[in-house]
């Protein structure tokens, strides 16, 4: 990968955590623009808590979160949709009683030009052909699977630069897995910039062009994705080796 | 050696969800054993279907001999067991000395002087007046485990006793256990610290989609495939064809 | 009941509450004597929302599972003992006991009932109840006579009435104080602040509730029977009207729900306003208690007990 340019997301030695306990020491990672990296670790890592950072939901104690080139340490989490970057939360959180539509269109709440929420649509509903079949039907009746779908292409709507998506595949099946995966694929195709937490650390491995391995809030491991998912080390990490 | 609890065929699906799938296994009286998987596994599942929060759709929780399947909580305590939660749930309103009171039961030693006893161990005496809702992650989840022990069970389910818990009181926590055991009190531990439950427990049970995966000591389990991949992730077949063949891998353009 | 020792006064409290206490209630039995009636009249009313608040208390402060319709016993005991008084000439004294115990028996059912139900869905149960029991006793005309309702051979009454209810009152709160520091009002607590966590231990909640519940169903149905007695004229709409139930939990709420004495201070101040705005201005003292459920909600959740309790006048524990 041609890695002149400045990295999409910078994220630098940030130290963030919940209450009087810092959850995250020192940690930094980056990606570029069109790439894929995955954030795994064992339980208790903060991985996911690396992401409400950068969104905003916690403020680091220390460290900077740089975006396109602006700064967005701290930054409120709706500004920081505003500057691009979309965040697909843990859970499938979708609207149960709303439509597919119209939790599509609740994704896009932030943009005020009716033209371009259709055009979200429009591209969402290509990415993800399965969502534009079943407009109408009810989110809560809808599969796992199918659900983190409507979660990702929400996230899309308000065309953001690069994804945030946390821990897509827990809590499904095998064949929602595959489901999910694939997805996460369909966005790698179109070049999206994504930064993946991920407790499933094989597959996710397997789709990043790069990782990131923490270990009780602090960098552990970094390197290639297939580096990575055949280091014995890093297998053996899970398993307190 | 007797067995002090034994799970039989034990399952439990909330809508289309098999959250525990025919788990089986037994626990010998006075040992220390660990409960692990990765997340969803289905550990505190398994936890509540035996200390009666849910009732099994099938299986038995032979518990000193009886058959406790689907009992209300309070007369499965009753038998003998006891619990602590993985967020504590110290009871806010009350003072540390009232929690510990309101868990004596009709208990052979006085309970004055066995809570006094029990909140010395655990540094918790001198606080007995602060409200439960005063104290610490820490001291919360400390007080939570020596209220149990009001009860003199003679199996204490431990769920996550070191999460979110730091170094010192690691230390603390690990510190009575091991005590605990020494007195001969049966203990079953859940927790994600792995090195702490690979050093503290004899046996491990590893849990994967709701049914065990694998039962032994903690050395054989830290080397066993098939319990690294449930934690790593099973890779995906036909995604890596389609990753190697759709996408530039190493990003050129 | 086994006394957890930390939660009853100690002796130099305890002689001083109690030399005071006697000091009140030397003072309360000579008012009857000393007061023209429309005073006493007063106090009769007082002593009377005090016990109901205190009823309500025992169930909703102590277990927290919250009564919308309190009322319903309230009414069961005044019908109860005004019938048994009309109908087969039973001393007033027995009435009110048996309907007490009528109210008391009828919770255990509809406690194993209703107590299985959360919080807002328990709370409006007991509302419906009461609007059922009312519309009960206004359509069973042969017994009840509906809404002519029921008229009792007039007494004079009042000092006998004024006892009754200062008995009935004394007794709930002593029952409440025996409850509150006691292992088994520390369940009930327990129960209140994580009933999962309760059942985990040990406490079989269904049991304790149910007996909560059933403490405060008899005392409101007692004092019902002396409310029809005292009054010699009962109809649906004074003994289940729902305001009634609302006035319980304000008083409570305002004194201090989970306390013994919150309901005291609750019912004398809230009759006191009641009282003063009666004269001038009937419906004002309603949106009063409307004002005041603002200011507790926002300023003093817990009510002034617990304002006591936040400043360091009392222990963080002080349930009394």
């Amino acid at each position: 990968m041609a890695v002149v340019e400045q990295p999409l997301l910078m994220v630098e030695s940030i130290s963030a955590g919940y209450g009087r306990v810092d959850v995250l020491q020192d940690v930094s990672l980056h990606v570029h623009a069109q790439e894929v990296v995955a954030i795994i670790g064992p339980n208790g890592a903060g991985k996911s808590t690396v992401l409400k950072t950068i969104m905003g939901f916690l403020k680091p104690s220390k460290g900077d979160v740089h975006f396109d080139g602006q700064r967005i340490t701290g930054m409120a989490t709706h500004h920081v949709v505003r500057v691009g970057l979309g965040y697909v939360p843990q859970g499938r959180v979708v609207f149960p009683h709303m439509t597919v539509l119209e939790n599509l269109e609740m994704g896009a709440f932030t943009v005020s030009d009716p033209r371009a929420v259709k055009v979200s649509l429009d591209e969402t509903f290509a990415l993800f052909p399965r969502l534009a079949e079943r407009r109408s039907q009810l989110a809560g009746t809808m599969s796992g699977g199918e659900q983190q779908m409507l979660s990702i292409g929400r996230s899309l709507m308000t065309k953001p630069k690069m994804i945030l998506l946390d821990e897509p595949s827990l809590g499904l099946s095998p064949r929602f897995v595959d489901m999910v995966f694939e997805q996460i694929l369909a966005l790698k195709i179109r070049g999206m910039a994504i930064a993946m937490v991920e407790q499933n650390a094989a597959r996710a491995l397997e789709i990043a062009h790069r990782g990131y391995v923490l270990e009780l809030g602090r960098n552990k491991y970094e390197g290639e994705g297939s580096e990575l998912a055949t280091d014995a080390r890093v297998r053996k990490m899970y398993l307190g080796g | 050696m007797s067995s002090i609890l034994e799970v039989e065929g034990l399952k439990v699906s909330f809508g289309g969800l098999t959250a525990v799938n025919g788990l089986s296994f037994a626990i010998t009286e006075g040992s220390i054993t660990g409960l692990i998987g990765p997340n969803g596994s289905g550990k505190t599942t398994a936890f509540n279907l035996i200390s009666g929060v849910i009732k099994p759709d099938a299986g038995r929780v032979v518990l000193n001999g009886r058959n406790v399947a689907g009992w209300a909580p309070h007369r499965i305590t009753a038998q003998g067991l006891a619990r602590t939660y993985q967020i504590s749930r110290v009871f806010g309103q009350m003072t540390v000395w009232e929690n510990m009171m309101v868990a004596a039961g009709r208990a052979t030693h006085p309970p004055a002087e066995r809570a006094r006893l029990l909140l010395e161990r655990v540094n918790l005496y001198d606080h007995r007046d602060a409200m439960g809702a005063d104290l610490s992650y820490g001291q919360a989840k400390l007080l939570e485990i020596v209220r149990s022990l009001m009860l003199e069970p003679k199996l204490l389910l431990l769920d996550e006793p070191f999460a979110g818990v730091n170094p010192t009181m690691g230390q603390t926590v690990l510190a009575i256990l091991h005590e605990l055991h020494a007195e001969g009190l049966t203990i079953l531990v859940v927790d994600h610290a792995m090195s702490i439950i690979m050093n503290l427990c004899e046996r491990l049970l590893v849990m994967d989609m709701g049914a065990l995966i694998a039962d032994g000591p903690s050395t054989q389990i830290q080397q066993n495939e098939e319990v690294i991949e449930a934690y790593f992730g099973r890779r995906g077949a036909k995604l890596v064809e389609a990753a190697a063949g759709a996408t530039n891998s190493d990003g050129e353009a | 009941m086994i006394a957890v020792s930390s939660l009853r006064p100690t002796t130099t409290r305890g002689a001083i509450g109690l030399a005071v206490g006697v000091a009140i209630l030397a003072a309360l039995a000579v008012v009857p004597f000393v007061l023209p009636s429309y005073r006493t009249a007063l106090f009769v009313l007082t002593f009377m929302y005090i016990t109901l608040a205190s009823s309500w208390n025992i169930i909703s402060g102590y277990t927290g599972y919250v009564s919308f319709g309190h009322a319903a016993f309230f009414g069961l005991g005044a019908y109860s003992a005004a019938l048994l008084m009309i109908r087969l000439s039973v001393h007033w004294i027995l009435a009110c006991i048996a309907g007490g115990l009528l109210a008391a028996v009828v919770a255990v059912p509809l406690g194993f009932i209703l107590l299985r139900l959360r919080g807002p869905y328990f709370a409006i149960s007991m509302l419906g109840l009461s609007a059922a029991l009312q519309i009960v006793a206004s359509s069973w005309t042969p017994m009840t006579r509906g809404g002519s309702g029921l008229s009792l051979p007039p007494t004079l009454n009042l000092v006998e009435s004024y006892f009754a209810m200062a008995l009935s009152m004394l007794v709930v709160l002593f029952v409440s104080y025996l409850i509150i520091t006691s292992r088994y009002g520390l369940r009930l607590i327990a129960i209140r602040e994580d009933e999962g966590a309760a059942e985990s231990m040990g406490i079989n909640t269904t049991a304790h509730k149910v007996s909560a519940f059933v403490i405060s169903a008899f005392f409101p149905g007692l004092v019902g029977g002396v409310y029809a007695w005292y009054l010699a004229y009962i109809d649906p709409t004074s003994v289940f009207r729902p305001i009634l139930s609302i006035d319980m939990i304000i008083m409570s709420m305002f004194g201090g729900a989970g306390t013994v004495f919150g309901p005291v201070i609750g019912g004398v101040v809230l009759t006191a306003i009641a009282e003063a705005f009666w004269a001038r201005l009937p419906e004002l003292h309603q949106a009063v208690f409307g004002v005041l459920v603002i200011i507790i909600v926002l300023f003093m959740p817990g009510g002034v007990m617990n304002l006591l309790r936040t400043r360091g006048l009392l222990p963080r524990n002080w349930r009394i």
